[in-house]
């Protein structure tokens, strides 16, 4: 067999394991959370009108029976198996009638055009700014690069979006505290909506952007140093190679790590920055997730599991492969192992 | 370097690819204009997620869907009286037989008629998709004709009769039975959001929805204008807020008209922006339910009644009304007797002096409490309390974390308690469905929680909430009513016998009586305060609300705005003068004169006379004819002279706002701005 059709099956067989215990861990879960969605929705109902009991008691029987959470657990279990392997993620209980998949789809959009360009933005500039500090190391520019750095990678970026919007939407009113557009606008190419949208998107675009700007910049910086004590960089300096070809060196030799780990972000994008989203109240996945988990509604955690954790299993798998492309020492490696 | 501007590229595009996403997102219907805002009225606090359904007959349905299906009467809880809608007239022709006729002019949007087969399939379809209430246990259904049917009484309880002919609502056969042939049960998931083809009885329809934001708007040639005139705006928005925070600050800034939920700071509100709410001075809000401290009535020492009178002597009442609620609510005696202000007429003041004292309902008092115990055998070593039979009183109180007024209100007790008392208390913040979890199956020891049934309902019910003991269900088992699990039959007994004979008035009161007198010797709950209706309104764009000193509608919130319909018809634009509606009081029918009518309706095999009484909107007449052969109507009505003739338009105006992602869109624009992105790469690459 060729080594890379070897190496490709041996990733999908450990991918297909991982999928099918993250399935397991997926329904096992939520169903370990004590207390009961179900038993929720029904104090609602309860709650809203004179009403009689032997209509809660029908109504609660009903629920447990169209979602099938009368069954026993095992069965329960095949149910959910059979249906995700048609695709069928279910129906919300907390949002019902909608499906789960049309929850999903339809917030996936939000977080990805937030974390996608904010990602991306902060890998560019982190590893940019790293690898310059690196060279200018021990100078006034690195020291102050650095401790930015480090204070910003050590404030967890939730917290940073607080901070954010303490400062510029409660302190200052420059930014709107909540939302991902005006309450009143309709999702519209129009001038309206795309300006307030990008107005609503700012604080919680520069909350993840700064953080990331600091975790990566200082793993950038360390590997860089590295580089530049490097014996083929010392040569290169010393025949007088400008600057700016010194860094794009050092910086091509430190991508192969951070672009592993920018795409198991990316994977993670998927989920969104759930905390984010939750702090700016903005209209993504994570939040759906945040509502499922409170409201314990286990279609909805489930199936938010099941498209964040793929989402990371194949950005895993993507970035093994991309390797293997990228690195032609890794791509060696396999072929000649 | 090919491979390196292949990747920039790649980089590049990728990220104005995932800002391109949401394009495909966007409603690709004609975009849709501000609304005017001295037409519309923005509220906030019933609608929490997205909106998924418009179907009454779903699990979850959305706000406003009780005022897109109008429900046969209206029913005004401060009143007390029933306010017929749809329905025309309401006829006892016997004791457990009432026959009720519908208007001839109601109309569904699309211009068929409102008939007795429209009510009859809503009721089939909630017996078949167990949404019928349990109504179905309590009475049945006869068509007469187009435009009448007969309620009969299966059971003799007037109570539940009443809450079951309160929910009763047409729904539209011509449209629906299709979609229910084909459904079966699943007719609960389906959602009725096609906003083209929506088929309703109220006057609104549905303009549009989104995450953000539900939009009805005015059908200006609507049925009922003849009859009710058009309510006054032209849109309504449920506005849907993430938390309540930032909903407070548009309040603030005027930019919301009614405000239910809860107010962080109502005085300071009403000084500086000038908000309305129905009491002009605390407690401000009016009641909704009776909130108390619920105490485990199975396990010792909490199950012996002397215990939990003594703790009702230990409770902070004023502390927790300032401290905890900010004084949103207050503390009646009638809370003592389960009931609101409204229903006083029941209410025993000789009993509550007799057991309360002067002030006719318990006061903190904890040398009182102390007295109280030693009196019937606890005492104290080293400072704790200890059962009559030697053991140490220790309880677990429990309230969900975040609820932050409870909170503070059970700590404050739960201090009381721990110093005052001696007894050992361990408090404890789950998360809610495990707090509601404990309490329903009855694995708690002290908690707070309302008692379920709002109090503009008759007391009955809340009565039954609190003390039927035939719904008590053992420790471990979900109980839906009596979760402090009281267990007296007295009570049973009581309450149906009083919900045969709700009639005779003075009867009626006396039973009453007794259950205020079970109640409070007994205490299975202690009432602590009224949980609050939030009710806040701003006069920046709408005036005439109604309130404690004009209550010409009461303070129902918009949780049902079927229930608070009236309100739109009698506020008015600011600048002009409010009206309220003449129908409001000329249709309503009072509670008292409605049951007044059933014993007179009673068939006599021995006299040939058949007394009859017909209680028919307006007028409120009472017309009891005691004719031999022939029975003469005298119904006082006014005179409908329009006509409508005018075929409603089926087609309706409305945007369609799509919330699922057009995927085709979005790919598209992708492409083009991968391309786009490749360009730049190349153009940087080449520089």
């Amino acid at each position: 067999m060729h080594p890379i059709t070897k190496f490709l099956l041996r990733k999908i067989l450990f991918y297909t394991a991982t999928f099918i215990i993250m399935l397991v861990i997926t329904f096992v879960l939520p169903r370990a959370i004590p207390g009961n969605a179900v038993l929720m929705q029904l104090r609602q109902f309860m709650r809203t009108a004179a009403t009689n009991p032997e209509a809660i008691e029908e109504r609660y029987r009903a629920l447990l029976s169209y979602f099938g959470l009368d069954k026993p657990l095992w069965e329960q279990f095949v149910d959910y198996l059979w249906r995700v392997a048609h695709g069928d993620l279910g129906v919300s209980i907390t949002f019902f009638p909608k499906r789960v998949s049309d929850l999903i789809f339809s917030s996936l959009p939000w977080s990805l055009a937030l974390l996608v360009p904010a990602y991306t933005a902060s890998w560019f500039v982190g590893n940019v700014l790293g690898t310059y500090a690196a060279h200018r190391r021990n100078t006034a520019i690195d020291n102050a690069l650095f401790s930015t750095f480090v204070v910003l990678s050590q404030v967890p970026y939730f917290i940073f979006g607080f901070f954010l919007l303490a400062t510029f939407a409660v302190q200052m009113r420059i930014f709107p505290t909540y939302g991902g557009w005006d309450v009143g606008l309709v999702p519209s190419l129009t001038w309206d909506f795309i300006r307030s949208y990008l107005h609503h998107y700012a604080l919680p675009f520069l909350s993840i952007f700064l953080t990331g700007i600091g975790v990566w910049g200082t793993g950038a910086r360390t590997m860089a140093i590295y580089e530049f004590g490097s014996d083929y960089m010392e040569y290169a300096d010393s025949m007088g190679v400008p600057e700016s070809r010194l860094l794009r060196y050092a910086f091509k030799n430190i991508l192969v790590p951070q672009i592993t780990g920018f795409s198991m972000q990316l994977g993670f994008a998927v989920g969104g920055a759930l905390l984010t989203e939750i702090v700016f109240s903005y209209p993504g996945v994570g939040w759906l997730l945040y509502r499922g988990t409170i409201t314990q509604d286990y279609m909805l955690i489930q199936g938010s599991f099941i498209v964040v954790a793929s989402s990371v299993l194949l950005a895993n798998f993507i970035t093994d492969i991309l390797y293997a492309v990228i690195d032609p020492r890794i791509r060696k490696g396999y072929v000649s192992a | 370097m090919k491979a390196q501007q292949i990747l920039s590229a790649i980089v590049v595009a990728v990220v104005l690819a995932s800002l391109a996403i949401p394009l495909g997102s966007f409603n690709t219907a004609s975009a849709q204009g501000a609304l005017p805002r001295e037409e519309t009225l923005y509220t906030f606090g019933a609608q929490w997620g997205p909106p998924t359904s418009f179907n009454p007959f779903s699990w979850e349905s959305a706000a406003g869907t009780t005022m897109l299906y109008l429900p046969l009467f209206l029913y005004n809880g401060y009143d007390l009286s029933i306010v017929p809608l749809i329905a025309k007239s309401l006829e006892w022709i016997a004791p457990d037989k009432l026959r009720v006729t519908l208007r001839s002019e109601a109309r569904w949007s699309d211009g068929e008629p409102i008939t007795t087969d429209d009510v009859m399939f809503a009721w089939k379809l909630g017996i078949e998709l167990g949404m019928s209430g349990g109504c179905d246990i309590y009475m049945d259904l006869k068509p007469v004709d187009s435009h009448t049917f007969i309620v009969e009484l299966k059971k003799p309880n007037y109570y539940i009769f009443l809450t079951c002919l309160l929910s009763m609502r047409p729904a539209p056969k011509h449209a629906w039975e299709s979609i229910y042939r084909e459904k079966g049960e699943d007719f609960v998931s389906w959602p009725n959001m096609d906003l083209k083809k929506m088929v309703v009885s109220g006057p609104y329809k549905v303009r549009s929805v989104s995450d953000q934001a539900i939009v009805f708007e005015r059908i200006d040639d609507w049925w009922g204008k003849s009859i009710f005139g058009l309510p006054k705006p032209k849109y309504i928005v449920v506005l849907i807020f993430k938390d309540v925070s930032s909903a407070e600050a548009a309040f603030r800034a005027g930019e919301i008209d009614l405000f239910n939920e809860a107010l962080l700071d109502v005085e300071a509100l009403k000084k500086e922006y000038g908000i309305g709410t129905w009491f002009e001075e605390p407690p401000y809000m009016p009641w909704w339910c009776i909130w108390s401290l619920y105490l485990n009535n199975k396990k010792p020492p909490l199950s012996d009644p002397a215990f939990r009178r003594a703790i009702a002597y230990a409770i902070p009442y004023d502390e927790i009304i300032a401290k905890a609620l900010r004084h949103t609510s207050y503390r009646t005696p009638y809370m003592y007797a389960l009931m609101a202000p409204m229903w006083k007429m029941y209410f025993h003041e000789e009993i509550a002096k007799k057991v309360w004292g002067p002030k006719m309902m318990p006061v903190y008092d904890p040398e009182k409490a102390k007295a109280m115990l030693r009196e019937a055998g606890y005492y104290w070593k080293d400072g704790k309390l200890y059962t009559p039979d030697g053991k140490p009183v220790k309880l677990v109180a429990e309230i969900p974390a975040g609820w932050e007024d409870s909170i503070i209100s059970l700590k404050l007790i739960v201090n009381s308690l721990r110093k005052n008392l001696g007894i050992e208390v361990d408090f404890r913040m789950p998360d809610e469905s495990v707090w509601w979890e404990h309490l329903i199956k009855g694995e708690f020891d002290i908690t707070e929680s309302d008692t379920l049934v709002p109090v503009f309902y008759p007391p009955w019910l809340t009565y039954r909430a609190v003390m039927d003991p035939r719904l008590v269900k053992p420790i471990g088992q979900e109980a839906e009513y009596n979760l402090e699990r009281y267990e007296n039959p007295e009570v049973a007994k009581i309450l149906d016998e009083m919900a045969k004979e709700v009639y005779d008035v003075e009867k009626l009161r006396e039973y009453y009586g007794k259950l205020q007198e079970i109640f409070a010797r007994d205490l299975p709950i202690i009432p602590i305060d009224y949980g609050q209706a939030w009710y806040a309104y701003s006069t920046k764009y709408w005036v005439g609300w109604p309130n404690e000193k004009n209550p010409w509608w009461y303070p129902v919130v918009t949780w049902d705005m079927g229930a608070m319909l009236p309100v739109f018809f009698g506020i008015a634009k600011k600048g002009e003068t409010p009206k309220v509606p003449a129908w409001i009081k000329e249709l309503a029918i009072p509670l008292k004169e409605f049951w007044a009518s059933i014993p007179a309706a009673k068939p006599s095999p021995t006299t040939p006379t058949t007394p009859k009484v017909t209680v028919t909107a307006p007028g409120k007449t009472v017309t009891v004819l005691t004719t031999v052969e022939k029975t003469v109507e005298k119904t006082v009505e006014r005179t409908v002279s329009t006509v409508v003739t005018k075929t409603v338009e089926k087609t309706m105006p409305t945007t369609v706002v799509r919330t699922e992602t057009n995927w085709g869109v979005a790919a598209g624009i992708g492409i083009v701005l991968l391309i786009v992105g490749i360009v730049i790469g190349y153009a940087i690459k080449r520089r």
